[in-house]
């Protein structure tokens, strides 16, 4: 089955084949610089947060129903419908304080993630376990590391290692990629202002359409402290937040790509994007509604 | 005569919409961020955000006096554009918000632009005609097909409004004299009211961004040389560039909204995803309506889609 008509997305609407979930950020208690791109997996507010659990560099898996295997952390979507096919429908979404705007939120189907990669070393940090993914070799899959504890001062490049759709291995950033020195929770650390940041996603190799999974990552220098996760996700929308205080709607039947697929287990979450400093306990609310045919 | 300069929206590879689906569900795309703080803005005046700082990073175009610097895009040096094994890259949604000051907002027009390189540290302080040194072609739009050319006070701030003339190679190879004016408007990143002077007055505060074309021609494929009537003072870039596509956002001037713009390519721009070639240094000239406005900050990104 799939939606391939007004009429299908009609009779799924009032069928019931239908669910919506309002969900709430707040930043933690530090400010957020602008110009960076942050992590909102570990934020509180509903759904709860993620701690990150897990074995240091062995890769745990997510999804909705279990979420990281402590806490539920994806937004709720309905459940399994397989053979039916499920789309997010629209979405909103909005900031609370001048200082949450302009910004960015992109919901993103956490695959899972490697915790527990040290910001204190130089040497290759060798990635274990087999990812499960949702998509077919991580076609479309994107990494980011998130900062789990406050990395060092020092400066340090990101190096790593990953197989790309085919599957082939060894595949490598195409370019040097800066983490920040003294990186907070939850920045995803290569995003940012400096020389050779990038963001919100790691730049893969020419030719590659997605991850399907992580070898090692090496720092170029030991930072003095600090964890992160690497996250594989696979980016499903974007939406832009310019007002304070108002409502942004988006409407993805009317969109390319239109109706975005969440795959059956999708453990959905949200990046932010910061084009301003946000202040400390800043609040982003909205809505995700999600149809299945 | 063109009075506004044409970009390429040509495609070879994506062709339908199966293929721009196919793209995203195959995840041949990429999102690049870029964020520039307290780009300078003036009443109706085209500026480049090079000038500020920010991802990518402030460049003030300098190099050797006069000669022609080609430019191709390493890494962030300018909005990076991701690698596509060959295939052809096509911009597919310009997502931005404009911040103008943080007090009453007006419209803001952009123009996202892949700079081919420029002629830097042009000395405004002679009337001579000053020679310029073509031994680097174009790096990208080498037949000149599109290509535009604009002056830019980018050193020391102008001090007079003056004229001047600069000699010009179209596409067709067909040589011309091509005037223009400079208007002193106290910006450093300021783009010249550029025009044939018979298309405007040079009191006039706005025009087009780009000098006109040589007879016949459908770009501009060097510039031989250029001559102010009066010496404006500063030192002056002439950038040779290809404009991708414009997009705008939509303000409010009574109160502070700072309007979200998603550009789709192919919803609002008539299924014409402008392709971004290798090397392409993509970047955004912007024109704010009213005085004293400065972005602060644009903040976006761009949508890649290959195949």
């Amino acid at each position: 089955m799939a939606i391939q008509s007004i009429d299908n997305l009609i009779n799924s609407v009032s069928g019931g084949k239908t669910v919506r979930y309002d969900w709430n950020k707040i930043t933690g208690a530090a400010a957020y610089t602008a110009g960076r791109w942050y992590s909102m997996l570990g934020l509180g507010g509903s759904p709860v947060a993620s701690t990150f659990p897990g074995t240091s560099l062995a890769w745990q898996t997510c999804d909705e129903s279990t979420g990281d295997g402590t806490n539920i952390f994806g937004i709720p979507n309905g459940g399994n419908v397989s053979t039916d096919k499920k789309h997010l429908l629209n979405m909103s979404a909005w900031g609370t304080a001048a200082t949450a705007v302009p910004s960015t939120l992109f919901l993103v189907d956490v695959q899972g993630y490697w915790p527990g990669i040290s910001m204190n070393s130089n040497t290759a940090q060798t990635l274990t376990g087999t990812p499960s993914l949702r998509y077919t070799n991580g076609a479309g899959c994107r990494l980011f590391l998130t900062i789990t504890a406050t990395a060092g001062a020092s400066a340090h490049n990101l190096s790593y290692s990953y197989s790309n759709t085919t599957p082939t291995s060894g595949r490598t950033n195409p370019v040097t990629v800066a983490c920040t020195a003294s990186a907070i929770v939850p920045h995803i650390t290569h995003s940012g202002l400096a020389a050779n940041n990038y963001g919100p996603f790691l730049p893969l190799a020419s030719g590659d359409s997605g991850v399907s999974t992580v070898a090692s990552v090496t720092l170029s220098a030991a930072s003095g402290a600090g964890t992160a996760a690497l996250v594989l996700c696979r980016p499903i929308a974007q939406i832009t937040l310019g007002v304070t205080g108002l409502t942004v709607e988006k409407d993805l039947l009317n969109q390319i790509p239109s109706l975005p697929e969440i795959k059956d287990g999708a453990c959905l979450a949200w990046i932010l994007g910061t084009g301003a400093a946000t202040a400390a306990n800043t609040t982003f609310s909205g809505q995700v509604e999600f149809v299945w045919g | 005569m063109p009075r506004s300069p044409r970009w390429d929206c040509d495609y070879t590879m994506i062709k339908s919409l199966k293929d721009v689906n196919d793209a995203y569900d195959d995840g041949r795309y990429h999102v690049s961020n870029f964020y520039k703080a307290n780009i300078l803005g003036g009443d109706q005046l085209w500026t480049d955000w090079s000038y500020s700082a920010g991802q990518p990073s402030y460049d003030a175009r300098v190099g050797i006096t006069g000669t022609f610097t080609p430019i191709t895009s390493s890494g962030n040096s300018a909005i990076y554009i991701p690698p596509t094994g060959g295939l052809e890259r096509k911009l597919a949604q310009i997502n931005l918000v404009a911040n103008p000051n943080l007090s009453s907002q007006a419209s803001c027009t952009f123009a996202l632009y892949d700079l081919l390189g420029y002629y830097p540290l042009i000395d405004g302080d002679s009337t001579e005609v000053q020679t310029l040194n073509n031994t680097n072609p174009l790096p990208r739009y080498s037949n000149g097909e599109g290509v535009c050319a604009l002056i830019i006070n980018h050193v020391a701030p102008i001090l007079n409004s003056c004229s001047g003339t600069v000699n010009v190679t179209g596409s067709n190879d067909v040589s011309a004299d091509l005037t223009f004016d400079l208007k002193l408007g106290g910006l450093t990143n300021e783009i010249n009211r550029s025009h044939l002077a018979s298309n405007n007055a040079a009191t006039a505060p706005w025009g087009p961004i780009s000098f006109g074309f040589p007879s016949g021609a459908k770009g501009i494929k060097r510039i031989n040389s250029i001559q102010f009537t009066t010496a404006p003072s500063g030192l002056f870039c002439i950038y040779m560039f290809k404009v991708i596509t414009f997009t705008a956002n939509h303000g409010d001037g009574a109160s502070i909204t700072r309007p979200a713009t998603e550009k789709d390519m192919f919803i609002h721009s008539g299924f014409s995803a402008p392709t971004i070639l290798d090397g392409a240094n993509l970047g955004f000239f912007s024109r704010t309506i009213t005085s004293n406005r400065p972005l602060n900050p644009l903040w976006g990104n761009l949508v890649f889609i290959w195949g």
